[in-house]
């Protein structure tokens, strides 16, 4: 009986971790939101970086530079603001993920060149600015608590949907 | 003493007078990827502000070339006097989805 209680405990414990981790996937505090946005634009800026080197098109080597440019003033600002609101950027499966994807993402194009290099990268960049776009819908700003903070992810919407639109232009021409 | 007075009163309506309007600023707003106005209207001698909200740079480029801001920091304003007539379509050369026109009267 006691081994059927302990069992059950163990069950019901997994199940309650489970849902946890499920709920921060869901539903992150403004902490792990200010991370998310931190992570993401670190990502493209790192991804951005690589591609303004070794980019065969001058077009594609533009865009690059622009998602540095444009990535390192959203973090600058998204930095400036969690210091105002005095909150801690706090790791969480999302950011974990989209690292993931990141570091996959750098491997597979180090080991690249030419024009198979600006059609990975853009390719990628395609997918990641629209996985970056559903994660501000569906998990950023229906959840973020702060005002300012809502209001800056809400200004970064239109700048992820402008480079995203950039990135298919790009995408079809390398075809 | 009183012509004097006269000539002093023309001589300092007279511009104003063909001039029609005083030249204004008109303003608008570089922020979230868009030119706020979309559209706006102007007189030739007209000066149009942009003033760029956005965490990055921005240009205000004429398609025809008539202007050309080059890179606005963000946080920071370009101007220009318009000087011919026309409707003068621009965009920014960085983020090619922002396009946006000046009519000038």
């Amino acid at each position: 009986m006691k081994q059927i209680h302990s069992l059950f405990t163990l069950v019901v414990t997994f199940c309650l971790f489970a849902l946890s981790a499920l709920a921060i996937a869901a539903a992150p505090n403004d902490a792990q939101i200010a991370h998310i946005v931190v992570t993401a634009n670190q990502l493209d800026i790192d991804a951005g970086n690589l591609a303004a080197k070794k980019a065969e098109s001058s077009e594609v080597k533009e865009f690059a530079n622009r998602m540095v440019t444009d990535h390192t003033g959203v973090n600058k600002e998204a930095t400036d603001l969690v210091g105002k609101l005095k909150v801690t950027p706090e790791d969480n499966e999302t950011s974990k993920a989209l690292t993931k994807d990141g570091s996959a993402n750098m491997k597979q194009l180090k080991m690249m060149k030419g024009h198979a290099f600006d059609k990975e990268y853009i390719d990628h960049e395609v997918r990641f600015h629209k996985l970056v776009l559903k994660t501000i819908d569906e998990t950023l700003l229906p959840h973020a608590q702060n005002g300012e903070l809502k209001d800056l992810v809400t200004k970064v919407r239109p700048v992820i949907a402008a480079h995203l639109d950039h990135a298919i232009r790009l995408q079809n021409k390398l075809k | 003493m009183k012509s004097l007075l006269f000539l002093f009163l023309f001589l300092l309506l007279f511009p104003l007078s063909f001039s029609g309007a005083v030249a204004k600023t008109i303003a608008v707003k570089i922020e979230a990827m868009q030119f706020i106005p979309n559209k706006v209207q102007a007189n030739v001698g007209d000066t149009i502000e942009w003033n760029n909200k956005d965490f990055f740079p921005h240009t205000a480029t004429a398609l025809d070339k008539s202007f050309d801001s080059k890179s606005i920091p963000s946080q920071q304003k370009w101007v220009t006097k318009v000087q011919k007539p026309g409707t003068f379509k621009y965009q920014c050369l960085f983020h090619p989805v922002m396009k946006a026109s000046v009519i000038v009267l």
